[in-house]
């Protein structure tokens, strides 16, 4: 056929014959004319650079546009990250994109009353009238000194995040710049930072592994790093054993060579199992850690060790480690806590030594978010050091530097009353005896970002007057979801930069629309994988389809011009005089010309011709914008072996003088001991086993009798952070994450369970713990231990959509939010939210 | 002669769907319907439980059965071996979709995309609307891939069947299928049979294969490795 | 509510092949059921039959052409059924469905017409008897197409010998049973005569005797006989068929059971079997209620067949 179908009937006029299908001829493929054999090559369109944020892995991608319409997305090639994969995720991004239930335009709220059973009654508005009631209500907030009542809540941000999140509550005078991080999964970061001082995700040397034990780690599926995870895999099995350790079958346990199906909140048994079975049988790596001065391995069970018997090389407090906590914890011991045959724990542990140094243990949210699991963190990454895959081949690494640029520094444009403003103690009550809350080495840094709900309920330290959020949707997404509904309905005024109607924005005085991330905003990321970092390019391939605007620097320019105009001119100034075109040095004169100048000046190391450069040579803007990716110099090995780690002692800490110093420093600080501080922090040890890795036993909210099954959550392969539930491809396909089902939300029990209590698949039943109630659909499922009940987290959307929910209008959840029976509570180290580690106990009911 | 034919690394493959959902943005298949599918099996009980993931499509078959039984020619054998469908010669009556063993072939009981034509909005004046989005695209799909209506109709119509073509639009330009390009996990092969050299007959050659339903006698095209 | 729910809220399971070709199946076959009676008197008592075979030959086309009006109700695109007379698929039983019905319904038509003009001395016409013996032809080639069709699109609860047997048993007992009741409606008033004529033949003459409850008796016992022939051969024809018969068990049970075998089977085989032991004739009211409970029987054992075989099996 020569031309298109739709084309010969727009062509010629329907005949009768055509409709009758009297056609006898068959179609042939290679018949096409000259003329039309050009205008008929598949992808003939363009494909132009982006960067996806459907998890955190950030990946490098392209989009193929024809005709200014987005139509697919596939991995960018010139990436050495993902090199040119993608996941399914981005595919979801073009029904986000084109999802009917977007904000159009901005809104304002017309009912006054706030609460999940109320409609807001907005109405569409100006842009002009928007950001004028935004202002005024914060120019009131500055008339009365009170500007340290303004909150500005942070949800999925690019490289140009400050530019907002710090500029803007800086200048102003608040110290609420409130980020989602510790409902992510700081706790994660802590093992790493307490023994290596490197408070980040790794990077892993996949390639070359030959053993990975994976806590709770399921990257097929979820963060991070999951294209090149998904395209290794084959190899990584074939070369390597894999062990993962996670209470239910996930898609990466399901091809695993072992599955170690431990009870939710135990897995720090099995670390020190672990290192037990490691330090006993004398399979540590010896480069790395060093060894016995007369070579005799005097590590027994059961008995304490001299520590100066053993000579370290780049570790410190191995013997402690084994004194305080290792020496009696036998495999048996942790196999009657675990539920994981000992067995199998000797097992894994050995044949993770023998592949030593090339041997990953995978940390991941699942082992770390967990009420106690700081010291899981710990532990699970320092047996990494115990095998010598610190920065080693085959091993956990970190990555190198992409110099993307800080914000120019801000001290000279803050006024008195900023200066005042800004002194007041955070909303989230960081930096209380409880959260010593530390990240990435500074006490009190890292944010708490669920306790903002309990500050503004319980105006402690004072009440927040007005926030603006921006992707975020605490109200869905924090554990004790019902607290931030309550806490939203006191904010006075809320303003919500959001893509889709949210549950968040239910409560918002204002709506702003947000450009989508991926294809309607210039912006720069920087990430890492396959053991190269790199600085990835977000441009928009199309003209934003609604009246949408850029959250970081068009909004915040326009807030920052609406303030000039009302006699606050600094962060004006400030946004106007700091940011230049690195390229034609011209500064920005409106908030369009601002997003592309701000990404220009925050990404011009990786472009600018005249910069040195430790990885690609890209030489101008344009091409930067065209290959879409820097990559920097492949993650070398071994750089702080040589040079020392940051730690307090210089080498990796097994005994956390870093940690010691950090809580000795808050202690001080609330005139108390290090003891009370682990009390306050619901952690039970005390004394020096406080700065090693231990087992801690796992909090439960609700009592056993009542609540007789475990609850443990996951995430999905298809989850876009929570915002693809309103996409038909999420739920037609819903059922790749192993025991799901399409177009439903199911609570996965094992069958032995389920005759228990009278339940089948497809029962609806009514799922209860201390913190509240859903309704979900059962699913019997082998792969769900018994007296424990396992179900996704992404749905339970009561707003968003018309998908995502059953009925929007009436405000009717399609599946249950995890959120709304999990309890509120903390891994305090961090001030991460405890969403693992099987925190809340539930009781199902036929409904 | 040509003969195409797909092969599928089990062990390869994640079972992430990301083929399934690729393949229905660049064919434009209608909500409900798949080209490219997949079934899962758990099997065992705890602790010793197995999950399988099988991706699934039209088998191309040798010995097609909806060729077979198809009253109008409409589902017929092209020279290069690929099973395809005239969409002008289709009278619905979906003889091919009971003769499929595989339950591959989809039939448009209504418009397809209809949703696209929802005057509604979530928020009245806040939110867009599918129509909103139909005349913004000027398309009756936002997301429509023009590059399908090469070789078979865009979008189908109403009351006649579609299903899988091994993406002709695209092997027509030396390009992959798009199930074969988007696989993060590189488990899909594709290329002709018939020629020694090709990429397909190297994997066939390194690993022993089995097809889906070999009993039903329609010698499928795609066959299954590692499984 | 928004489209999307309407669309995907599944049933059970979704037969894509429903009533509407349930009904094509069961008119039609009533339809050449009644043709082949109805041949079978033209042929064999001639000018006699005169009255029940013009009606005959009338109702089987209407019949079979309501059948095929059902089934093009039924295409995703019913106005290209034209072209299945131009795009030919010799391998396809569908494609042959379109041209028996087509031919079956001019041929009893072209019958009834010659009938009409020539009325009695149409039955001594070898043009006729020719006619007769084509469409009868046609009939029993559409009466096997019904269930050919079935079993040649390799369907576990389908793929069996017997399907085409049974359907056109079936076909063919409803069909007679129908022509009966014809008779005993619209000439009633010369049913004892025509009866009574034909005995006084069979009394005179070694001419046949045609009683309808030895006909009906013979096609109910010979169903019953396939039907369980049908049923034991399962056991032994490989898994599939065996879960496509649980399927049908499972989603189906009571209705096969009470509908096909009680209702369809043994009440007919009763009273026609009460009537051909004790030698009489069956009344008015009983051949009503004999064809009434055939024709139950026979529609729901077509619908039982055509929607059990679509439930998926389990795997694939």
């Amino acid at each position: 056929m020569g031309i298109s179908r739709r084309g010969f009937i727009k062509a010629s006029a329907v005949t009768g014959a055509t409709v009758a299908g009297l056609s006898a001829n068959k179609p042939m493929l290679t018949a096409f004319s000259e003329t039309d054999k050009k205008e008929q090559i598949a992808e003939s369109g363009k494909w132009l650079a982006s960067t996806c944020q459907g998890c955190t892995t950030w990946c490098p991608v392209q989009v193929y546009v024809e005709n200014g319409r987005a139509i697919k997305v596939r991995g960018n090639p010139n990436s050495k990250g993902n090199h040119g994969k993608i996941c399914p995720r981005p595919h979801l991004a073009i029904q986000q994109l084109y999802d009917p239930d977007r904000v159009k335009v901005p809104m304002k709220r017309t009912n006054p009353k706030k609460g999940r059973n109320e409609d807001p009654k907005f109405v569409p508005i100006s842009w002009e009238e928007a950001i004028d009631a935004v202002t005024d209500k914060m120019m009131e907030l500055r008339k009365s000194h009170e500007t340290h009542k303004f909150a500005l809540f942070r949800g999925r941000y690019t490289g140009a995040a400050d530019i907002f999140y710090k500029a803007l509550p800086t200048i102003f005078g608040s110290p609420n710049n409130i980020s989602h991080s510790a409902i992510c999964a700081e706790a994660e970061k802590l093992g790493p930072y307490v023994t290596e001082a490197f408070w980040d995700y790794r990077d892993y040397d996949l390639e070359h592994t030959r053993y990975v034990i994976m806590w709770s780690t399921d990257p097929v599926s979820s963060n991070r790093q999951v294209p090149h995870a998904i395209s290794m895999f084959g190899k990584v099995l074939d070369q390597a054993k894999v062990a993962v350790i996670d209470p239910r079958l996930s898609a990466t346990a399901s091809k695993a060579d072992e599955w170690l199906p431990v009870i939710p909140g135990q897995d720090g048994a099995l670390v020190s199992a672990i290192a037990h079975v490691i330090l006993k049988e004398g399979i540590w790596n010896r480069e790395f850690v060093g060894d016995f001065k007369d070579g005799e391995n005097l590590f027994a069970k059961g008995s304490a060790v001299d520590e100066a018997a053993f000579e370290e090389n780049k570790t410190y407090g191995i013997v402690k480690w084994w004194n305080l906590e290792l020496k009696d914890r036998t495999p048996e011991w942790a196999a009657e806590i675990s539920g994981v045959p000992a067995e199998q724990i000797y097992r894994v542990a050995r044949d993770f030594a023998e592949a030593a140094p090339r041997a990953i243990s995978w940390l991941a949210p699942g082992s770390a978010m967990q009420i106690r699991g700081g010291y899981t963190s710990m532990g699970a990454h320092a047996l990494n050091a115990l095998v010598g895959s610190i920065e080693n081949i085959g091993g956990t690494n970190r990555g190198e530097k992409v110099p993307l640029e800080s914000i120019p520094e801000l001290d000279s444009y803050l006024d008195e009353i900023a200066k005042k403003g800004k002194k007041h103690e955070k909303i989230d009550q960081r930096g209380r005896i409880q959260f010593p809350a530390f990240a990435k080495g500074e006490l009190h840094k890292g944010v708490v970002t669920n306790n903002v709900a309990d500050g503004i309920l319980n105006e402690d330290p004072y009440d927040i007057k007005m926030a603006i959020g921006y992707w975020n949707n605490f109200v869905f997404s924090c554990t004790g979801a019902q607290r931030w509904e309550k806490a939203m309905e006191k904010i006075p005024f809320y303003v919500h930069i959001t893509v889709n109607p949210a549950e968040m924005t239910q409560y918002a005085d204002i709506v702003l629309p947000a450009c989508h991330q991926l294809f309607e905003r210039w912006g720069v990321i920087k990430s890492k994988q396959n053991m190269n970092a790199y600085g990835s390019i977000q441009q928009p391939v199309i003209e934003p389809l609604w009246d949408c605007k850029v959250d970081e620097t068009e909004i915040g320019w326009l807030i920052a011009e609406s303030f000039a105009k009302k006699g606050f001119s600094n962060l004006y100034d400030y946004y106007r005089n700091e940011f230049t075109d690195p390229e034609t040095g011209k500064k920005a004169t409106n908030e369009k010309e601002f997003n592309l100048v701000a990404t220009k000046f925050l990404s011009k190391k990786l472009w600018d011709p005249s910069e040195e450069k430790k990885g690609d040579q890209i030489s101008s803007w344009q091409e930067f914008v065209d290959v879409g990716v820097w990559n920097a110099k492949r993650t070398p090995y071994k750089k702080h072996w040589e040079e020392g780690f940051e730690t307090a002692s210089t080498k990796f800490e097994f005994y956390s003088e870093t940690l010691k110093g950090l809580l000795d420093e808050h202690a001080k600080g609330h005139n108390t001991s290090i003891d009370k501080v682990m009390e306050a922090m619901k952690y039970e040890a005390r004394g020096d086993l406080a700065f090693v890795p231990h087992y801690e036993e796992p909090i439960r909210y609700g009592d056993e009798k009542e609540f007789p099954l475990i609850f443990t959550e996951h995430r999905s392969r298809l989850n876009r952070e929570g915002r693809s539930a309103n996409t038909t491809w999420y739920q037609e396909f819903k059922d790749a994450d192993p025991g799901d089902e399409k177009w439903d939300d199911v609570i996965k029990i094992n069958p032995i369970d389920c005759k228990k209590y009278g339940v089948k698949s497809g029962d609806r039943v009514k799922v209860t713990s201390v913190q509240g109630s859903i309704e979900v659909t059962v699913k019997e499922w082998e792969g769900t231990r018994p007296g424990v009940a396992v179900k996704c987290y992404g749905q339970g959307h009561w707003a968003y959509g018309r998908i995502a929910t059953m009925d929007y209008q009436k405000k009717i959840a399609r599946g249950g939010n995890n959120n709304e029976i999990l309890p509120s509570d903390y891994e305090h180290l961090s001030g991460s939210t405890a969403r693992h580690g099987g925190i809340a106990r539930i009781k199902i009911e036929k409904i | 002669m040509t003969k195409y034919g797909m092969v599928i690394d089990l062990h390869k493959c994640v079972g992430c769907s990301g083929c399934s959902i690729a393949c229905k943005n660049e064919n434009n298949v209608d909500t409900g319907m798949f080209w490219a599918h997949y079934f899962h099996e758990t099997k065992g009980s705890f602790p010793n439980v197995n999950y399988k993931y099988v991706p699934t499509l039209c088998n191309h078959c040798e010995d097609a059965a909806c060729v077979r039984v198809c009253p109008t020619q409409a589902m017929y054998k092209d020279e290069n071996g690929l099973t395809l469908h005239d969409p002008d010669k289709c009278i619905g009556c979906k003889s091919c979709m009971q003769a499929c063993p595989y339950g591959v072939i989809n039939f448009n009981k209504n418009k397809p995309h209809r949703r696209w034509e929802e005057t509604a909005a979530a928020i009245k004046g806040g939110t867009a609307t599918s129509k909103e989005l139909q005349e913004r695209t000027g398309q009756e799909l936002p997301y429509y891939n023009a590059d399908r209506a090469f070789t078979y109709e865009g979008i189908r119509s109403k009351g006649i069947v579609e299903k899988c073509t091994f993406c002709d639009h695209r092997i027509k330009d030396n390009l992959r299928p798009y199930c074969v390009e988007s696989c993060p996990a590189d488990a899909r092969t594709f290329g002709d049979l018939d020629d020694p050299s090709s990429d397909i007959n190297k994997v066939l050659a390194q690993y022993s294969s089995q097809v889906l339903k070999p009993e039903k006698g329609t010698k499928p095209r795609v066959f299954y490795v590692r499984g | 509510m928004y489209l999307i729910d309407k669309e995907v809220k599944e049933m059970d399971f979704h037969a894509y092949w429903d009533y509407r070709v349930a009904l094509d199946l069961f008119l039609g076959g009533v339809g050449i059921g009644v043709f082949l009676l109805a041949a079978y008197f033209s042929l064999v008592f001639k000018e006699k039959s005169f009255k029940v075979t013009r009606l005959g030959f009338i109702i089987a086309p209407v019949l079979v052409g309501l059948g095929v009006f059902a089934l093009l109700t039924e295409l995703g695109k019913p106005f290209r059924m034209l072209s299945t007379f131009i795009n030919v698929n010799p391998t396809s039983v569908t494609s042959w469905g379109g041209f028996l019905q087509t031919i079956f319904i001019l041929l009893s038509f072209v019958i009834f017409l010659v009938v009409w003009k020539y009325k009695q001395n149409a039955y001594q016409m070898s043009l006729f008897k020719g006619l007769v013996i084509a469409g009868s032809v046609f009939a029993l080639a559409v009466g096997i197409y019904h269930g050919l069709l079935l079993m040649s699109l390799g369907v576990a609860g389908w793929a069996n010998g017997l399907i085409p047997v049974m359907f056109l048993v079936s076909s063919i007992l409803s069909g007679s049973s129908v022509l009966m009741v014809v008779e005993a409606v619209f000439m009633r008033s010369i049913i004892g005569r025509g009866k009574e004529v034909y005995s006084e033949t069979a009394a005179s003459s070694d001419a046949q005797v045609f009683t309808y409850s030895k006909l009906l008796v013979s096609l109910v016992g010979i169903q019953a006989l396939l039907i369980l022939t049908w049923r034991i051969s399962l056991n032994s024809a490989g898994t599939e068929a065996i879960i496509a018969y649980q399927n049908l068990i499972s989603h189906f049970g009571v209705y096969w059971w009470i509908l096909v075998v009680a209702i369809g089977l043994v009440i007919p085989l009763t009273i026609a079997g009460y009537s051909t032991l004790k030698k009489i004739k069956m009344n008015f009211y009983t051949a009503m209620i004999f064809t009434a409970v055939v024709l139950i029987g026979s529609y729901a054992f077509k619908h039982i067949i055509l929607y059990s075989g679509q439930i998926p099996l389990a795997g694939l």
